[in-house]
């Protein structure tokens, strides 16, 4: 009885949280149709250049194929692969057990390069602290034992909802491969329904579905599925803002599948798309301004 | 024997001198007594500690590689087990073990502990040695059916037939959750503050979505403790002869790294080598304590050599008097060290007689088993562990530095002329 109450309260939250996620999205206007700075075709992704979308709304004229493309294209489109990005993070994490914690985070990242550094600037105790990913490795730093200690992106980051690879370009178009496709809705938008599973046994989710709002091809909302197929974790990408050619989400909330009332917001604000110093991307930068 | 009776009415001549004396060297004795018997519980502790931590005195990791090769902790080959059976046959069990650091799930609570897959079948370990607070072990080794500590399931607020989640990363890294049942729940006070939780070997295999016949590390649990080090070199040799690769880790590197694409290779640790850390601190509270000793004794020794210089004088015409009526030099000498050795030896066995109730005084006090001191205790308290042999040894350099101090009044005592002594005292 008590599971069945709390799960209601459970579904209703999810209800709620996606309500303000989609009027979130609506509010901020969102990309204009065709997705903003288009498909960013041409950036070294094999066969994007001349792949060519069915403009169908019917899944039954999709093919799995076309669907991972629209997934590429997402992926791309959100990602900065003409120019290095800077912005700060606040990431507002709400835990049952241990109530509502925010953090403000800076970050440069190379997508180019699959590079990134995050140093924590709020709360003033984990001041310095750091995360760096260089080609395929990847640390943390903490500077009071002025260690570093490797890590992974399926890390979990610093026991809030979010992983690692969060804040890392995202590459699900690789990993996954489509299973099924359908259309549906979600709030007032119609979107692309797609269940992936992975193509390899090295991503943290094994399957996840994906809300692809048909009309601007964005992601509105990803499911995360264990090996058990177990629901783990949804996200909500619920404002993009367009920069460059990038659209980026903004604003993103995952929400606990376990424990429903876990979630963690990440804002991104003061986005800049200047030339970081090559000097950023390492060790002895982090060691340095971490101090 | 004439020169131990008046050694002893000598000794019992000045009766509270004697005690003081004796009472000084008892206070030393006691704080190596104590000093000894605790370390020597606390070792004994951790042994059993780490052994339940590591599920077993001799354990060997197995790595292979991914296909995109990454490393994974994962033995395949069958034959290892029956072969190290075959070395060691004097081992109570040879098991297949997993381990995984989960997050387990109840209600909105969450705790990371460590899960261990025991083969409940071969299992002498656990069920030997854990106290179950709830339900039996017969639930305990039923499908899906997990045993957690008595802090964890009093922290989720758990009753047995409870359904809890663990969710945690299958060897190559994916996430997976899945549903066990509450079926035993073990004093972890009693099991140094131990929080891990013990699942059904199968279980955890297919949770960390190992294949039939595939696990993570062999354990062998021998009769005692202190072979494993020997066993563990026998047994890399006996393997390693026959095309086992084994790999020590540099300290600062993660446990299954450095394989290379196809490569299987192994790691053997023993329980001696992983309960190092703590080793070492009993090591310095050891030395701490010997230490203190032999700085009491040193000023014990100054007390009984100033007090015998004191003797001399005071007995000065009496020595005269003996070596008139025919005691040669030695028998004086022998005189004042057998009363040096009386008092030492009535002070090291009152110390040690009185160490024994202070040590079972100290045992009595309760400690936090999830302390820092937690891993050094047994059942939340501290072991009291005299040895024979160390308190031999203790008795022994108390009576020699005792016999050394005295020994200087004493030849100066067997080097006084009867004649001159009679007369510095007329």
């Amino acid at each position: 009885m008590k599971l069945r109450t709390k799960s209601l309260a459970s579904l209703v939250g999810l209800a709620l949280l996606v309500g303000l996620a989609l009027s979130g999205a609506e509010a901020q206007g969102g990309p204009p149709p065709g997705g903003g700075g288009g498909m960013m075709l041409g950036m070294g992704m094999p066969g994007l250049d001349d792949y060519k979308l069915p403009t169908s709304k019917d899944p039954k004229d999709w093919s799995g194929k076309d669907f991972l493309m629209l997934v590429r294209t997402t992926d791309i489109r959100s990602s900065f692969y003409d120019s290095d990005m800077t912005a700060t993070i606040t990431m507002v994490s709400v835990s049952p057990e241990k109530g509502t914690q925010t953090r403000k985070e800076i970050i440069y990242r190379r997508d180019k390069d699959d590079a990134f550094l995050m140093i924590t600037l709020e709360p003033e105790s984990r001041k310095g602290q750091g995360m760096l990913r260089v080609d395929s490795n990847m640390w943390r730093y903490d500077p009071s034992s002025r260690k570093f200690n490797h890590t992974t992106l399926k890390e979990q980051y610093e026991n809030t909802t979010t992983r690692n690879s969060d804040f890392a370009r995202f590459q699900r178009s690789l990993d996954y491969d489509v299973v099924k496709l359908d259309s549906g809705k979600l709030g007032k938008y119609d979107v692309w329904v797609g269940q992936l599973k992975a193509n390899n046994d090295e991503v943290a989710f094994p399957f996840i579905t994906m809300y692809i709002e048909k009309e601007r091809s964005i992601v509105l909302k990803v499911e995360e599925y264990s090996l058990s197929k177990v629901l783990l974790r949804t996200s909500y990408y619920t404002s993009y803002v367009q920069i460059g050619k990038s659209l980026v989400p903004t604003v993103q909330t995952f929400q606990d599948g376990l424990i429903p009332e876990k979630r963690t917001q990440t804002t991104y604000t003061n986005i800049s798309t200047k030339p970081v110093p090559n000097d950023v991307f390492t060790k002895n930068y982090l060691e340095r301004v971490s101090q | 024997m004439i020169r131990s009776t008046m050694a002893l009415r000598n000794t019992l001549r000045q009766p509270r001198r004697s005690a003081l004396l004796g009472g000084a060297i008892a206070f030393g004795v006691i704080v190596i007594c104590l000093s000894t018997g605790l370390t020597a519980g606390m070792e004994k502790a951790v042994q059993a500690n780490v052994t339940l931590f590591s599920a077993g005195h001799i354990i060997i990791n197995g790595f292979g590689t991914s296909e995109s090769g990454r490393s994974l902790n994962r033995i395949e080959d069958q034959a290892l087990a029956a072969k190290t059976k075959e070395i060691l046959p004097e081992a109570l069990s040879v098991s297949p073990t997993a381990q995984a650091q989960a997050t387990v799930v109840f209600g909105s609570r969450e705790q990371q502990l460590k899960v261990r897959g025991v083969d409940w079948k071969g299992d002498r370990l656990f069920s030997g040695s854990l106290v179950l607070d709830l339900g039996d072990w017969a639930s305990a080794k039923a499908d899906r059916a997990i045993v957690m500590g008595a802090s964890s399931a009093r922290r989720f607020g758990l009753g047995l037939g409870d359904s809890i989640l663990v969710r945690l990363s299958t060897v190559s890294g994916q996430q997976n959750v899945t549903e066990y049942n509450l079926a035993a729940v073990y004093d972890d006070a009693a099991a140094g503050g131990m929080t891990t939780v013990f699942v059904p070997l199968a279980n955890l295999l297919a949770d960390l979505n190992l294949r039939e016949g595939q696990y993570q590390s062999l354990t062998v649990f021998l009769p005692d403790a202190a072979t494993a080090d020997a066993a563990g070199k026998k047994l890399v040799e006996r393997l390693g002869a026959e095309g086992y690769v084994f790999r020590t880790a540099p300290a600062s590197s993660p446990a299954g790294s450095g394989a290379r694409p196809g490569e299987v290779f192994y790691r053997m640790a023993t329980v001696t080598e992983l309960s190092g850390q703590m080793g070492a601190v009993l090591g310095s509270v050891r030395w701490i304590g010997a230490t203190i000793f032999a700085i009491m004794l040193v000023l014990v020794m100054a007390g009984i050599t100033n007090t015998y210089r004191m003797v001399l004088m005071e007995r000065t015409k009496e020595i005269g008097m003996l070596r008139c009526i025919g005691f040669r030099r030695k028998d004086i000498f022998r005189i004042f060290i057998y009363e040096s050795l009386l008092i030492a030896m009535a002070g090291s066995l009152a110390g040690m007689l009185a160490s024994m109730p202070l040590g079972l005084l100290a045992h009595l006090i309760p400690f936090d088993p999830a302390g820092s001191l937690g891993s050094a205790l047994s059942r939340g308290r501290l072991l009291f562990s005299p040895d024979i042999l160390s308190l031999a040894f203790v008795s022994l350099c108390v009576m020699a530095a005792s016999a050394i101090a005295v020994s200087g009044p004493a030849l100066r005592a067997s080097k006084l002329l009867p004649i001159e002594a009679l007369r510095a005292t007329a």
